[in-house]
């Protein structure tokens, strides 16, 4: 390459590196669908959530609550919730502060454990920080296993992030603004090490040239069998004396000083939120179980043949299926539209054939569940996982509008053609 | 025929330039390195203010920083009897974290300031620094200058870090204004359960874990202060040069 083209070509990538750094582009997602799709719908179940309101401004409040349901199927190789869980929440950053968090109405503020095949209420409380349009989940962060990512909603912010404030008060009754806590003390304290830092730095580099100069000397020792430390002058000691006791000065005068400022203080808290034992096992007055489950891949669609077994005294139709966090609606039974563009509900995506299930009735049900959806959300990548297990929750409703929740899992055969 | 004051200040200007250069090598070579490698690897210690812990963040961080000022105080002070690489390499880490606690965390992240604020290590480097010309002996900079490095890491931050160790009561549980920034404060990927803190644990000296962990971080920064020592020595053979 010709040496303008060579520097033509470097321009424009420094340029564009500039460009880069300089026009931030935001990340408005969270990566949900980039887990397999076995594990999105053999782990946390999400339902009812609810996020709102979906306008506010800068200072004001907006819950997140719902039900998650651990699934029974949970992948035996994945770490499951019962080692060590936390209630987060994923908004692209801290748009917002966390306000109080609660599972089961237990406070959330530490890590917990759960159980597997429980249904579990939970509600987080958030305050808007920052302006802007952000896409807000909830999140149940799982160790050594990673994130289960909840249903979303894009939640707008008015307002200017200045107006922001966060204010606590500590037991010792020091008012603390989080926004910029210690923050004068903080930049103090490093500014006083800088400048001594620099002061050393500039004691030895006040000498030019100072290198070569030295190299030479030293080597020139070292031949001779000499002592190159005789280099280090007498005032170079007594210098770096007065640096040494200057420097621990200060560290034992900076101790005694943050000693006086927070005279009590407590280490990090670690502790782990205890849930209640033996939490009952979600019960519903019907047994579903799947006979066969395939997914024609050309279609998109997804039947599963199941023998439904009611117990309850009122008839049952199936409104819902609810699959890795994508919820495919029976019109027949229910209504049901997305909130906002990313919302993933298939209004019109399960069709039933078998009819209703009248009280004390063991009957046949085969349900159909078609969408795009199916691709857009990588489910169907599913036939590519080493186990191709399916899992979800179906919601049986009566005609007064109770409903009744059962998990439904089992081996899928794909059907390619 | 060029004179001998022309020579000499032929030679003088060449030396400058070499200085300039060895000063942007350090500057760009040793701090970015030394901020990249502390950020892959103990990185969150320094980036957040509740993982500032007692038992961890005075023990790992610290003598991971270590390596590379020790490896280039040995390259300095074998080849030019300078005292300076701790400090500098310390001081332009320091300015590089802030530089990033700043552009990276707080404008662009949008983390407050004061939940991710750098730690000081800079007195520990003077410390290092000053023990190397008092004493010219590597042995006795590695058992003072670098004992000192570790032990003292706590008492040098305890200024800024006090006050983040404050009890608070909120929604009826008692925290620290730094566990209360790392539970507002929403961070997606980082749940609390993540941080490397000190836990309970059924060791034998009760409350003691500061000082015991302080004679304890002294202790690995002296080990860590004579292996990195070595390594400088060795990657700084001229024979290297030589063979590249």
């Amino acid at each position: 390459m010709t040496r303008p083209g060579c520097r033509a070509l470097t321009s424009i990538a420094g340029l564009a590196l500039v460009l880069a750094m300089l026009i931030p582009i935001v990340a408005t997602a969270h990566g949900e669908r980039a887990q397999q799709a076995n594990t999105r719908m053999r782990t946390l179940n999400w339902y009812d959530v609810e996020i709102s309101p979906a306008k506010i401004a800068v200072g004001e409040d907006i819950k997140v609550r719902g039900r998650f349901r651990t699934s029974k199927l949970w992948p035996e190789h994945i770490p499951s919730v019962e080692q060590r869980v936390f209630l987060n929440v994923g908004a692209g950053g801290p748009n917002f502060i966390r306000t109080a968090s609660n599972i089961d109405g237990i406070s959330a503020v530490q890590s917990t454990s759960l159980e597997l095949g429980k249904d579990y209420s939970f509600e987080i409380d958030m305050k808007a920080r920052r302006p802007g349009r952000f896409h807000v989940h909830p999140i149940v962060n799982v160790l050594d296993a990673g994130s289960m990512v909840g249903p979303g909603r894009w939640i707008e912010i008015t307002g200017s992030q200045d107006d922001f404030v966060n204010t606590v008060e500590s037991m010792f009754g020091r008012e603390i603004e989080l926004e910029s806590f210690h923050l004068k003390s903080i930049v103090s304290w490093h500014v006083l090490w800088f400048v001594i830092g620099g002061a050393w730095l500039v004691y030895w580099f006040r000498q030019r040239p100072l290198l070569i100069p030295r190299l030479r000397a030293v080597d020139e020792l070292d031949e001779k069998g000499e002592d190159a430390d005789e280099l280090i002058s007498p005032t170079d000691i007594k210098v770096a004396i007065v640096f040494l006791a200057v420097t621990l000065l200060i560290i034992v005068g900076g101790f005694a000083w943050g000693e006086r400022d927070a005279p009590i203080t407590i280490p990090l808290r670690t502790a782990k939120t205890s849930m209640p034992d033996n939490k009952p096992f979600p019960q519903a007055n019907i047994d579903v179980s799947i006979s066969e489950a395939t997914y024609r891949i050309p279609g998109r669609s997804f039947r599963m043949k199941l023998t439904v077994d009611n117990r309850s005294d009122r008839t049952l139709r199936v409104g819902e299926f609810l699959c890795a966090n994508v919820r495919f609606i029976n019109p027949e039974v229910r209504t049901v539209e997305p909130i906002d563009e990313h919302d993933l509900v298939a209004s019109h995506g399960l069709r039933v054939e078998g009819g209703p299930i009248a009280p004390g009735q063991v009957s046949t049900v085969e349900v159909f569940a078609e969408d795009a959806l199916w691709e857009t959300q990588r489910l169907t990548r599913m036939i590519n996982d080493p186990d191709s297990v399916i899992a979800g929750l179906l919601f049986f409703y009566a005609q007064d509008g109770s409903r009744e929740i059962v998990e439904v899992g089992g081996s899928l055969l794909p059907i390619f053609e | 025929m060029r004179t001998a004051d022309q020579q000499a200040a032929t030679r003088r200007r060449l030396e400058n330039t070499v200085d300039m250069a060895l000063f942007a090598v350090i500057v760009f070579a040793v701090a970015g390195a030394t901020v990249f490698v502390m950020s892959v690897t103990i990185g969150d210690w320094e980036f957040w203010a509740d993982w500032k812990d007692r038992r961890y963040w005075p023990l790992a961080p610290v003598a991971a920083l270590l390596i590379f000022p020790a490896g280039l105080a040995a390259a300095f002070w074998s080849r030019f009897r300078l005292p300076v690489a701790c400090t500098a390499v310390v001081l332009l880490y320091s300015l590089m974290r802030w530089l990033s606690a700043y552009f990276n965390f707080h404008i662009f992240g949008g983390f407050p300031l004061s939940f991710v604020w750098p730690s000081i290590f800079i007195p520990l480097a003077i410390i290092i620094d000053c023990t190397l010309v008092i004493t010219r002996s590597v042995f006795l900079t590695g058992l003072i200058g670098a004992f000192l490095w570790g032990l003292l890491v706590y008492p040098v931050n305890w200024p800024l870090l006090a006050a983040f160790h404050e009890p608070i009561t909120y929604n009826g549980e008692m925290l620290t204004a730094a566990d209360l920034l790392g539970y507002e404060y929403i961070r997606t990927g980082l749940p609390e359960y993540v941080r490397v803190v000190e836990r309970t644990v059924l060791r034998t000296f009760g409350d003691a874990v500061t000082p015991l962990t302080a004679v304890f971080s002294g202790f690995i920064c002296t080990l860590v202060f004579y292996i990195a020592w070595g390594a400088g020595l060795v990657l700084n053979r001229q024979a290297w040069l030589k063979k590249l």
